[in-house]
């Protein structure tokens, strides 16, 4: 066995002693604080009524409980032995105050209560997220447990409760206060409350600070569980500041509700991580399925697979690929990987490198959530990011080949219209020219003149006519202006072979249109003259263009048509040739 | 006779005005676009207007869409479509409502006076003009079984005069045959090919290039 994998058993197997410790001791407190209902009017609470006795009890119990199943649960978070911590840190003064407890009892009790706050710190400024993201709170939590720590310190040696004139719990004296005199018993007596207050309002200012920056962020904070912690620390400080004028003691009505709210806030507390805990664990157990799931599932994204399996329908996941820079769903489409309004994101990584992201409804645990269906799912996210990653390359092409169409037939067009607004106009007033020469010629009476002028006009008509021709193969202006169906009319009229038509005015883009026609057209062009014809027909396909190019005679002869393939390809569309000729299907916008 | 040009290349204008002008023909107005056009066209109330097909903001069929207007709104004025482009579509566009009065020209031979004059002439004694090359075209489309095969040649010629929109009268004049020999062929030719409508009314050209486009 590896030297860190067994320092790692040594760790586990420590971590598990303490909180055992732990719980046992609580447990023990709670027994403790029950004796002393019995004993112990005038130091303790609970002894004073029964309600005060089923206050502590429950809340004892319900943290001891919560925090128990927390720390076995999730074997890598502090919230399980902190609540185990606070429930016992509560209780500490009335087990100080237990009357028939021995000496060294007391002093301990007494010193434990002073790390409830530091503790409850800790708690609130890293629930739910296991570590504390914030600089500014992971100094405050330790310098809570270093100014608690020192507390203990200077108060043991410096306090003894026999020269405290207020002292309450417990007047016993301290062994261990080697330096105490009645002045330094008093430095310290005083000196706690100020200390309380002043962190609690820190405490308080941060927490507000913290629920501000989710809320800023996007994400819920955990409200069930920071609001009773953010009263807690009001009434923990309200109790502070009491202690400064009057000393504290159960006869006073303010102590006791201090006591009671303080006991049912923090009881309240314990519920809210203890509901949390109860989601996890429902969470694990239906993702637990997600492999086999995943495995049984033939069709289906795995998006479909999680929303059924959480529970959730807004579940959504997409992919990040590198060299595309942006997101992808599994069909290889464009996301926007920003989640909707209530939604948390669960990141999918390996070794540090993003694989994509899974949005989810933000009721979920998001930190639940990436663990487990980064295991459960780890194929399943491979091959379908793959897959993704190579639509979208081949959707990239296609738009690609897209836009390079859609640039040549632009040039094309402006070179017909060039050619139709510019030479063509030309020389029709080259026939003007000729013609005004002709008229003067006739009236010199120079035959011959008035021959070659008619002749040299007959040379232009002829161009003008040839021009006409050139300008409609570079680009079939008919389309653009009339549309497709008077389009293949045209066609029809010019071609060497019979073309029968049977077309639908579909609504599409021009674009569309163009490649029906230029595969029509490819068709024609290749047919040997006069032999037999084509008929065409073009359907609307709901959303698409369905044309079927029926020859009377197949000639199986398809490399003219290549162009006109890809053109329909680059569309988007297909082409299928068949018995009787092809059938392509272009989609309309 | 008097007439407006609309056509917005000026040279083309220019070269138009001056062939009708020379001709004896008072150009009485000239414009570059549709609206400028509708505007003189009320104004001046020409016998005739010569409108180019393609003119600015679009230069697709602004023409057309001003010559049916000009034919609803002053039917008195004929219109003589002038185009670059052989489509017997935009014949049949410009001539669907009201054929009589209307003409499709090619631009071609607009600068022949003979051409352009005489077809003003036919469309402001209220006959129809399309531009021989449409015609010749359309009858020269390729069929495997030529609906026309069953015309002789004489009332095939025939077949495209009408369809050229000449009246019995041109027709006549044009192959030196008697105008009763020619409606005689046209009634012939109207019951071989089964086409709609009396041969004797304006709006035979339109039944007879329908049948020759479908």
């Amino acid at each position: 066995m590896s030297q860190s994998a067994l320092g790692n058993r040594t760790s586990i197997a420590l971590r598990r002693l303490g909180i055992g410790l732990l719980g046992i001791t609580t447990a023990g407190a709670i027994y403790v604080v029950a004796l002393a209902a019995g004993n112990s009017p005038d130091t303790t609470y609970v002894a004073r009524s029964d309600w005060l006795l089923g206050v502590a009890v429950v809340t004892g119990v319900t943290l001891l409980i919560v925090g128990s199943i927390a720390s076995i649960e999730q074997a890598d978070r502090v919230t399980g032995p902190l609540l185990l911590g606070l429930g016992l840190t509560w209780l500490a003064p009335e087990v100080a105050g237990w009357a028939a407890g021995p000496t060294w009892m007391h002093g301990l009790a007494l010193w434990t209560a002073v790390m409830f706050l530091p503790l409850l710190i800790h708690l609130a400024l890293q629930y739910p997220q296991a570590a504390i993201l914030n600089r500014i709170d992971h100094r405050m939590v330790r310098l809570s447990y270093a100014v608690g720590g020192a507390v203990v310190l200077a108060g043991t040696a410096l306090y003894n409760s026999f020269f405290d004139l207020y002292c309450w719990r417990s007047c016993r004296p301290n062994p261990l206060a080697v330096l105490a005199t009645p002045e330094s018993t008093r430095l310290v007596a005083n000196a706690y409350p100020w200390i309380l207050v002043a962190f609690g309002i820190v405490f308080v200012i941060r927490l507000l600070a913290r629920m501000y920056r989710d809320v800023q962020a996007g994400h819920d904070p955990p409200w069930h569980v920071l609001g009773p912690v953010a009263g807690l620390a009001i009434i923990e400080i309200y109790g502070a500041v009491v202690e400064l004028r009057v000393a504290e003691t159960a006869a006073d009505p303010r102590f006791v509700i201090i006591f009671v709210a303080g006991g049912l806030l923090l009881a309240a507390i314990g519920v809210g991580i203890g509901l949390d805990s109860v989601r996890s664990f429902r969470i694990r157990r239906s993702l637990a399925h997600l492999a086999a799931d995943l495995e049984a599932e033939v069709s289906g994204p795995l998006s479909s697979v999680l929303a059924r399996s959480l529970g959730d329908d807004t579940v959504e996941v997409a992919y990040w690929i590198p060299h595309l820079q942006r997101h992808v769903d599994h069909a290889g489409r464009t996301v926007d990987p920003s989640p909707l309004p209530g939604q948390a994101v669960a990141t999918l990584e390996r070794s540090g490198e993003e694989l994509g992201q899974v949005n989810h409804s933000s009721r979920l645990p998001q930190e639940t959530l990436e663990r487990e269906i980064g295991s459960a799912a780890q194929l399943a996210v491979d091959n379908e990011r793959l897959r993704a990653e190579l639509l979208a390359q081949a959707h990239e092409i296609r738009l690609s080949q897209e836009r390079i169409v859609a640039l040549a037939d632009s040039t094309r067009h402006r070179l017909e219209r060039n050619l139709h607004d510019g030479a063509q106009q030309r020389l029709l007033a080259v026939t003007y020219q000729l013609r005004l020469a002709q008229a003067a010629a006739k009236a010199a009476d120079d035959q011959q003149v008035v021959r070659q002028l008619t002749a040299a006009n007959q040379e232009v008509l002829s161009a003008l006519t040839e021009l006409r021709s050139v300008a409609h193969g570079i680009f079939p202006t008919i389309l653009t202006d009339a549309g497709l169906v008077r389009a293949l009319e045209a066609l029809r009229e010019e071609s060497a072979v019979e073309v029968q038509l049977d077309v639908a005015d579909v609504p599409c883009a021009h674009a569309a249109d163009m490649a029906v026609y230029q595969l029509v057209t490819a068709v024609v062009e290749s047919m040997p003259e006069d032999g037999q014809g084509v008929t065409v027909t073009v359907l609307d396909g709901n959303g698409s263009l369905q044309a079927h190019v029926a020859l009377d005679e197949p000639t199986g002869e398809r490399s003219q048509l290549t162009h006109a393939v890809d053109r329909i390809g680059a569309m988007g569309g297909a082409v299928t040739f068949d018995d009787d000729g092809l059938r392509a299907v272009v989609p309309c916008a | 006779m008097r007439v407006v040009v609309a056509e917005d290349v000026m040279l083309t204008r220019e070269g138009i005005v001056h062939v009708l002008t020379e001709a004896g023909v008072e150009v009485v107005a000239e414009v570059g676009d549709a609206t400028h056009l509708l505007r003189v066209v009320r104004t001046e109330q020409p016998d005739a207007a010569v409108v180019d097909i393609r003119m600015p903001p679009t230069h697709t069929d602004e023409g057309i869409v001003a010559a049916r207007r000009i034919r609803e709104t002053d039917p008195q004025v004929a219109v003589l479509v002038l185009s670059q482009v052989i489509d017997s579509g935009y014949a049949m566009e410009v001539l669907q409502e009201h054929p009589e009065r209307t003409g499709y020209l090619l631009k071609d031979r607009v600068f022949d006076a003979a051409v352009l004059v005489d077809a003003l002439r036919r469309i402001v004694e209220g006959e129809t003009v399309v531009d021989p090359t449409i015609v010749a075209r359309l009858l020269g489309r390729r069929r495997v079984e030529d609906p026309l095969g069953v015309l002789s040649p004489r009332e095939r010629e025939v077949l495209g005069l009408v369809a050229e929109g000449l009246s019995n009268r041109g027709i006549a004049d044009r192959i030196f045959v008697t105008e009763r020999t020619v409606e005689a062929h046209v009634t012939q030719v109207f019951l071989k090919l089964g086409l709609d409508g009396s041969p004797d009314s304006h709006r035979r050209v339109l039944a007879v290039l329908a049948f020759l486009r479908a």
